[in-house]
């Protein structure tokens, strides 16, 4: 799992924007949404898109050599390492959209 | 007081206080941040924030687009609050919206624009001026332009011009000089300039001799 740089961080949040509660408790509570909202959604290829991003791992590479339990867990460890919260942030003080 | 500081990589930039030029880029580059994220155009954004970066760092745009984007943000984030003026200086606060763009306006011009007028006014070199302390240079020029537009009203209010003649009232009527922006709502003088006939007893007499310059005496 890779930190991002300030291109990808805002490339994942473009793809990840919809789904991203407007409010959370702490980090985990806001993740487990995220990765929920994902999940539940109509466009899996969001769910793709983002484990690409987060990973480094192109598409073919996610949906066929990645066990899905695995790459829930990806999902959470990538959205964690890179503080997807605190990212929220910086693009809501950028007055994003 | 401690100097803001962030860290990119191995290294530490501490943000001294900054010049004007490097002030007014800074500006530049802040606003095309601030309307690439309301247009969503996020690669775009994130290069501009890697461009704003490199003002203060010296370093390469693509290097900058190689660090953690929290440092990123966080480097950003200092930059932007040591950039914000401790004075609440009118010169800023000047209608921004709606303005009718000019034929004559260019990319970075409020650069060659103020330092024009600290150069006119001071004799300053240009380096000179683009190393001034920003919020020193912002209050420099506030009060050139105040006592240009004074100077300005003042003449104004001596011509004919200023005294349009009202035919409902029939009489004639102030017309104040308009003000920029900025100084909208800044105290003026309301009333015109008071005139009244000179007495004929009053009016020099005769030829009038002038005093020249350099010269010992009346001729």
């Amino acid at each position: 799992m890779k930190q991002l740089s300030i291109e990808e961080a805002f490339e994942l949040y473009q793809v990840i924007g919809e789904y991203i509660p407007d409010i959370a408790d702490d980090e985990l509570e806001f993740i487990g949404t995220i990765v929920h909202n994902i999940r539940d959604g109509d466009r899996p290829r969001d769910y793709v898109k983002a484990l690409s991003i987060l990973t480094g791992y192109s598409a073919e590479t996610i949906t066929e050599s990645i066990a899905p339990e695995d790459s829930l867990e990806f999902l959470y460890e990538g959205l964690a390492i890179n503080q997807v919260k605190s990212l929220k942030d910086f693009c809501d003080r950028l007055n994003y959209g | 007081m401690e100097q803001p500081s962030f860290t990119l990589g191995e290294v530490t930039y501490t943000v001294t206080k900054l010049g004007l030029r490097a002030w007014l880029e800074l500006e530049d580059a802040n606003k095309k941040i601030i309307d690439y994220m309301k247009g969503k155009s996020m690669a775009e954004a994130a290069a501009s924030i890697c461009s704003y970066l490199s003002i203060v760092t010296k370093l390469d745009i693509d290097e900058l687009k190689t660090f953690f984007w929290l440092d990123v943000a966080d480097a950003y984030i200092t930059i932007l609050l040591a950039s914000i003026p401790t004075i609440d200086f009118p010169l800023l606060k000047g209608k921004t919206e709606n303005i009718e763009p000019i034929s004559w306006d260019y990319e970075g011009r409020t650069w060659y624009m103020w330092s024009h007028i600290l150069a006119s006014k001071y004799g300053w070199t240009l380096e000179y001026i683009a190393d001034l302390y920003f919020e020193d240079a912002i209050a420099l020029i506030q009060e050139t332009l105040l006592e240009e537009q004074l100077q300005k009203e003042w003449e104004w209010g001596l011509t004919e011009i200023a005294y349009p003649y009202n035919k409902m009232t029939k009489k004639s009527e102030f017309k104040a000089l308009p003000r920029p922006s900025w100084m909208v709502g800044m105290r003026r003088m309301t009333k015109p300039i008071e005139t009244a006939k000179i007495p004929v007893s009053m009016i020099p007499q005769g030829i009038v001799l002038q005093w020249k310059k350099n010269e010992a005496t009346v001729n």
